[in-house]
């Protein structure tokens, strides 16, 4: 009886300070939306481009947004695994934001072109783009460090008929 | 004591433990001690060709050092992201790698970067380097200049043209003309450069900005045509060498002397293939160039060590990031020996970097360091290249440019 006391004391104990280590890191709860969340990876991104948006964040602070590359999913510059940011926006008074994903990130990180030094514009034909799939993409309060996901799909383009 | 008593004081005591081993800093054992640089480089993209060799050579110089036994038992760890001229990356490369336990120094390697990182630099202070703008040399705060700033290279160009021209018995003043990228930051040599230049009392022309990219430049050259001396600003190779080689068709070059920044023409990258097209054309440089690069010590043990290739493949951005570590290295040792291993932080590299004024740095890959309470320049003066057959020689020594950045009105 002794010892069960003492287990449950030690588990309280340990539980109660776990509580207070999370509710201390947690203090927001924060949205972010990709729109659409659902497309074909195209040069129109760059006419048409993906918007990002949220709520919840500190007032005035910038968010930066990363892609979460899958397993076995190479992004160029960046250690398999790691993530890429892809846009970065500030959020308002009201801690909301909403920021496109511009021209450079779907060049560089989602198309993965490479770079024609001589002309000084993006070479397509070495690109290797994202391949078709789910992409996590997360934001991240710069100075609050509160996070909050959402999930981009690139579907495979219509089959040419 | 009750359950609920006991749980509290237990739970308590395993809460302040992992504060005290999360949050409070490492107190260094003697092992094992390091610092951080960080580089939000661009490998890939418009500024790659002059980025990623600065990388190399910081990269390289760290080894160097750390193989000799860092400073002081202090070894340097080099990190570098290929942020891929995207902004949004080389922020969230910022953020990941803020906290890098003694980070003491960052290169921005972009204008905007730095400018949205200056709040976040205030919080975390270090000495930052960023490009050559004059509002990072007005404004001394945290932004450090890797030499001088664009419109002290212009009004030095300036200085160098009045010279030649009298010295070749002419009357009255020349005639100018100037071309630059289409962006802020190209265009930056103005704001001071034409104060300058309207001071010396020059016939400058209507300056001329094109897009980044562009392939023919005949549009441009033409407008320009009048001109005795024409200055290229702000374009990374092979961009100068292409508005020279497009001169050359239009025959501009034969009487029109081209003077390019340190941006322009590098031995190496692209030189040899338009040789004749640039012949006689000046470069300005803010570290050793040409024939003087390749002859330095330090560049070819570092290059010939660590890329294991012989020393007439490196270029000359090499040179100036062996000048940035060799700024960074002693500055470091400034710190350490001001407030030690265990107090060190990018606070007191900073004031270590205002220490380095007057001092010969960079073994003469450089001027002497400027940097100071009051200057944010990496050294104020400048050296004079000429494109001699397939090479790029020296035809000045160090020699101080102007302060054509204070004339404008910031």
């Amino acid at each position: 009886m002794g010892i069960k006391i003492r287990s449950a004391e030690l588990f309280l104990s340990i539980f109660i300070a776990v509580s207070i280590l999370i509710g201390l890191s947690w203090s927001y709860a924060a949205e972010l939306v990709v729109t659409p969340d659902k497309t074909v990876l195209s040069p129109m991104l760059l006419k048409q481009p993906l918007m990002l948006s949220g709520s919840g964040w500190k007032p005035n602070e910038m968010v930066i947004v990363n892609l979460i590359p899958p397993q076995g999913v190479n992004i160029k510059g960046v250690d398999q695994g790691e993530d890429v940011g892809i846009a970065l926006g500030n959020a308002n008074a009201e801690g909301l934001f909403k920021v496109p994903i511009g021209a450079m990130p779907i060049l560089m990180t989602f198309f993965q072109v490479d770079w024609d030094s001589a002309t000084m514009k993006p070479n397509f034909k070495k690109a290797t783009p994202l391949p078709p799939g789910a992409y996590d993409l997360e934001a991240v309060g710069f100075e609050s460090n509160i996070k909050a996901k959402t999930t981009l799909t690139l579907v495979p383009p219509p089959d040419k008929k | 004591m009750t359950l609920l008593k006991k749980a509290i004081m237990v739970s308590t005591a395993i809460f302040l433990l992992l504060t005290f081993f999360v949050l409070i800093p490492d107190i260094s054992s003697g092992e094992d001690k390091e610092v951080a640089y960080l580089s939000l480089g661009d490998y890939t993209g418009p500024t790659a060709s002059v980025v990623s060799f600065v990388d190399m050579a910081i990269e390289d110089y760290a080894k160097f050092v750390n193989d000799k036994g860092g400073v002081n038992g202090v070894k340097i760890k080099f990190i570098g992201v290929d942020t891929r001229y995207d902004i949004a990356r080389a922020v969230a490369a910022y953020k990941k790698y803020a906290l890098t336990p003694r980070l003491l120094g960052m290169n921005s390697n972009n204008s905007n970067v730095a400018r949205i990182l200056e709040p976040m630099i205030k919080r975390n202070p270090m000495p930052v380097l960023v490009p050559a703008e004059g509002t990072f040399a007005v404004n001394i705060g945290y932004n450090f200049l890797p030499g001088q700033c664009y419109q002290n290279f212009f009004g030095a160009a300036v200085d160098w043209i009045v010279n030649d021209w009298k010295t070749k018995g002419k009357n009255g003043m020349p005639t100018v003309g100037a071309i630059s990228w289409d962006s802020p930051a190209a265009r930056d040599y103005l704001r001071g450069g034409l104060e300058y230049a309207k001071k010396i009392g020059i016939n400058l022309l209507e300056p001329e900005s094109l897009p980044p990219g562009t392939l023919d430049h005949t549009t441009y050259l033409t407008r320009l045509k009048s001109a005795d001396y024409i200055y290229i600003t702000g374009l990374v190779e092979p961009g100068q060498t292409n508005i020279i080689r497009d001169a050359h068709r239009l025959g501009i070059t034969t009487k029109t002397q081209f003077i390019c920044d340190f941006l322009g023409p590098i031995m190496g990258l692209g030189l040899k293939t338009h040789a004749q097209a640039l012949q006689g054309a000046l470069i300005q440089t803010i570290s050793l160039a040409g024939t003087d690069f390749f002859a330095h010590p330090l560049v070819k043990e570092i290059w010939t060590k660590y890329r294991k290739k012989p020393v007439n493949e490196a270029v000359r951005p090499y040179g100036l990031g062996l000048a940035i570590a060799l700024n960074y290295e002693a500055a470091l040792k400034i710190a350490l020996r001001d407030v030690g291993y265990d107090k060190i932080n990018g606070e007191t590299m900073y004031r270590a970097y205002q220490k380095l004024e007057g001092k010969e740095t960079t073994q003469g890959l450089q001027g002497p360091c400027a940097y100071s309470l009051n200057s944010r320049l990496g050294s104020r003066e400048i050296r004079w290249n000429q494109v001699k057959g397939e090479a790029i020689v020296p035809v000045s020594g160090w020699i101080k440019a102007p302060d054509a950045v204070s004339m404008y009105k910031w």
